[in-house]
């Protein structure tokens, strides 16, 4: 299998703080891959490293074999690595149809184009993105009078405008029903089907990770301690008595 | 559609009976009014559709207005090729103290255009050889055709529309819904891809030329250009013009624009008072009707809809109006 | 040698002016988060205050003192009003907001200032104690500028020595840092930012009654002395009060050097310095991005 994203000895320190320390990390091109573990074991932190949110203190991450280490945001997302954020973010007081247009409009190089109209640029596409997502009928809606969980396939809406190759989910399910919870795992499922794309995320909730996951790393004070299929990591003595233990309970 | 259609050829044809009805005085006052409507817009871009608060445009309306001065008076060029001259050092004053501007975020980006425009006048101040000064420059009358107050008000008039049009288009462009995503949620913007900082550099310069034409054309209106063209009461004007009308709406800066300085011509006539009057002013909009007079049009629009649908009706809060 | 050392005491003076009517500024900013724009109209209506009392109090032996201390008096008076009337209703408000309403009232308060003293320039004579001259080999000081800078240097150390000394500093730096704890700590905060709103205004206060030793007291006063005090805010970083007063100094020896050299561009070198400086620390001197939006 061909990768498609890699770190090396990847490094974060907040002052004296060490958040991220030397993280090697590989996602094969195709795959759902999971990061997991504790609070505060930097996750968030390692998702903001890689698009480069926070500036590395150490280490460098290579996208499609190219060092992207520094490059500016806008640049990451253009060579086809999107995200989404642990809290939802998405631009309050624009419709849903113009939030995903204006994705599709920056990835066709045209987000600073003077001419032409918005009503009707790209208007197939943004439907289409939409219909995907579920979002269809509300799309003439302003971002934030949607319910929570429309707000969150909203955002996967935005970055899926951006026709990325990987996707970056931070929390996709954070805060929501359950039954939401399972919605948005079928959607993220048929997208890898439909869209054949790699998704890297972090989840809290340990039946969706293994529910999706094809592969998982977990993450312990900064260092990642185990990377392998989820049944392995299931059975890894080490991740269970530093991770899973009593107080994390696997169900599936 | 067709009520719009209907709608704009009435607008045009009260705008042009205009210039036959009205006396001087008032003829005049209408004339301002279209020339600061471009002032309005040049804030309006910045503050209503990209979110940045700028007390600086007063600063690119002196430098367009003494751009047009200078190579009429000294360089003797035509006249549209002043207007020309003028709009152009407009834009490029934008370009480069912008540079230094778009760098800063929020209350810096705030604190930097108030500096930039004090500077501004105070450099033209100053440079007595090339600007005289604090006498300015006089003797700036445009062509015969367009001399008189009649003229020179369909002249306005036409630039204007025209200008209109161009921001209209901006607007409803590809980078204009750029601009709104960018005041929405700027890291948003940054991770769909939009270069955020060359877009605010590009809608600074863009927001300058609209200043600048309203200097440019504003010069040969009065005859004369001084130092407090670019001071930052000058620029105070456009903050206020602006949020009066409502600055994310695509009417917004027009109806500010014309209600201040009807406004102005109004209370002139009894006091002298009217930094006091606009400073109330201020107060009332942002206390008690945030979106300006076309927040009010709008949320009466949507009241109606509603009531018409029975339902809750919130809809697009954009700039379709 | 004279020459040069004339010169740093006058930019050291005009440092001393620039520090006080900017400190309360930041100090606002600091704690508060709220830029005043009107900053600079109350500045100015201390030196109309302190010339009105000098004028009732005219025969009086202490005259200027006694004005200077009604002046601050009333100002403390009247920015406890704006504060209950306005400030307190904008601190929540957005950034845009607080902006635009802090303008209009450099609008109002300026109208206002004009209908009250009228538009001519006004002149405050200086005490018998500060109209001398302190000559030492070719250095020559002013008694009036000595003055003007020690009162600098003390309301800075004082202010300095509030915010780093005493309890009540200690809850004004938590006040910056953890707004959301105070509440449950049984501190009032509203009254913190009374406080401190009135304090500001104070040392804005102390700049107005400073500013009539060294020139005519006159509606203009305020718009000259804005641009280099924002550019001092700027550089030293805004809501770092130890900033401010190094840049103050940075601006006011620029300043007094460059007045000497090119007198015609003095203030625009300020703004080509702030310049500058941004481009290579876009958070001033001692700044953070923290506060920003």
């Amino acid at each position: 299998m061909a990768e498609i994203l890699r770190t090396e000895k990847l490094t974060k320190h907040f002052g004296g703080v060490m958040a991220v320390s030397g993280v090697n990390l590989v996602v094969n091109r195709g795959d759902i891959h999971a990061v997991i573990g504790p609070n505060g074991a930097g996750k968030s932190t390692l998702f903001n490293l890689i698009t480069n949110y926070f500036e590395p203190s150490a280490g460098r991450v290579l996208f499609k074999g190219q060092d992207i280490t520094g490059r500016p945001a806008h640049a990451i997302c253009r060579m086809g690595l999107a995200r989404s954020f642990q809290l939802t973010n998405i631009y309050p007081k624009l419709t849903v149809f113009e939030s995903v247009q204006m994705s599709l409009l920056s990835i066709e190089g045209l987000a600073g184009s003077l001419f032409g109209s918005t009503g009707k640029l790209l208007q197939e596409d943004t439907e289409n993105v939409l219909e995907m997502v579920g979002l269809i009928e509300q799309r003439d809606l302003i971002g934030n009078l949607l319910s929570h969980g429309d707000k969150k396939r909203l955002e996967l809406a935005i970055t899926l405008g951006n026709r990325p190759e990987m996707l970056l989910m931070d929390e996709p399910t954070a805060g929501m029903a359950p039954d939401e919870t399972w919605e948005i795992v079928d959607l993220v499922n048929k997208l890898r089907l439909e869209e054949n794309l790699t998704i890297l995320f972090t989840e809290h909730d340990m039946d969706v990770v293994f529910e999706m996951a094809d592969r998982v790393s977990v993450l312990h004070q900064g260092l990642v301690i185990c990377d392998a299929v989820p049944e392995e990591v299931q059975k890894d003595e080490m991740v269970r008595e530093c991770y899973l233990g009593s107080a994390w309970p696997v169900t599936s | 559609m067709r009520r719009k259609n209907i709608l704009i050829a009435a607008v045009a044809l009260i705008l042009l009976s205009l210039g036959l009805m009205l006396e001087q005085f008032w003829l005049k006052v209408a004339t301002e009014a279209l020339i600061m409507m471009l002032l309005a817009i040049s804030f309006s871009l910045l503050y209503g559709h990209t979110g940045l608060l700028s007390f600086g445009q007063g600063a690119y309306f002196g430098v367009g207005a003494y751009g047009f001065a200078l190579a009429f008076t000294r360089l003797h060029l035509d006249f549209p090729l002043c207007l020309l001259v003028g709009v152009v050092s407009a834009g490029l004053w934008a370009a480069a103290t912008g540079y230094l501007c778009v760098r800063l975020a929020g209350i810096y980006f705030a604190i930097m255009t108030v500096v930039v425009a004090q500077s501004t006048f105070f450099i033209i101040f100053q440079w007595y050889s090339l600007t005289g000064g604090d006498n300015g420059i006089q003797g700036l009358v445009p062509p015969d055709v367009i001399s008189g107050t009649r003229g020179y008000y369909y002249f306005a008039l036409a630039i204007v529309s025209a200008a209109f049009y161009a921001y209209y288009r901006l607007i409803n462009s590809p980078f204009g819904l750029s601009l709104r995503c960018i005041r929405e949620n700027m890291i948003r913007a940054k991770f769909v891809g939009i270069d955020e900082h060359k877009h605010r550099l590009k809608v600074f310069i863009l927001s300058g030329l609209f200043a600048g034409l309203a200097g440019v054309l504003f010069a040969p209106f009065t005859r004369s250009v001084v130092p407090q063209m670019a001071d930052w009461i000058s620029s105070g004007k456009a903050v206020f013009m602006g949020i009066l009308g409502g600055a994310s709406y695509l009417l917004g800066p027009l109806v500010g624009a014309a209600a201040w300085v009807f406004l102005d011509a109004f209370v002139s006539g009894f006091t002298v008072h009217w930094p006091l009057i606009i400073g109330i002013l201020v107060f009332v909009i942002v206390f008690f009707m945030p979106g300006g007079l076309m927040g009010l049009v709008h949320s009466y629009r949507v009241r109606a809809k509603a009531r018409k649908r029975g339902s809750s009706g919130l809809l697009s809060d954009g700039t379709e109006t | 040698m004279e020459l040069f050392i004339n010169q740093v005491f006058s930019g050291l003076v005009r440092s001393a002016l620039y520090f006080l009517v900017t400190s309360g500024l930041t100090l606002l900013f600091g704690v508060v988060g709220t830029l005043n724009m009107a900053h600079f109209s109350l500045y100015m209506i201390a030196s109309y205050l302190t010339w009105t009392f000098h004028t009732m109090l005219r025969g009086f032996e202490f005259s200027f003192w006694s004005a200077f201390i009604l002046a601050s008096a009333g100002m403390c008076i009247l920015g406890w009003i704006i504060e209950r009337l306005v400030m307190r209703h904008i601190y929540e408000r957005e950034l845009g907001d607080q902006l635009l309403i802090t303008f209009a009232m450099v609008y109002i308060l300026d109208d206002v200032t004009k209908i009250i003293w009228g538009s001519n320039p006004l002149f405050v004579a200086r005490p018998a104690i500060l109209t001398g001259v302190i000559s030492w080999g070719g250095i020559s000081l002013p008694a009036s500028d000595i003055f003007v800078l020690l009162l600098g240097l003390v309301s800075g150390l004082g202010t300095w020595y509030l915010l780093a000394r005493t309890r009540t500093g200690r809850i004004l730096r938590a006040a910056y840092s953890h707004k959301e704890m105070l509440p449950a700590l049984g501190i009032p905060i509203h009254r913190i930012y009374t406080g401190i709103f009135v304090l500001s205004v104070l040392l804005a206060s102390i700049a107005g009654s400073a500013w009539t030793l060294m020139g005519m007291v006159d509606l203009g006063q305020a718009h000259t002395l804005l641009i280099e005090a924002f550019c001092v805010m700027v550089i030293g970083g805004m809501g770092s009060f130890v900033g401010t007063a190094v840049s103050a100094v940075i601006c006011g020896l620029t300043y007094s050097f460059a007045i000497l050299y090119v007198p015609k561009i003095a203030t625009l070198l300020i703004f080509v310095l702030t310049g500058i400086i941004l481009v290579f620390r876009p958070w001033g001197l001692m700044g953070t991005s923290g506060r920003l939006h």
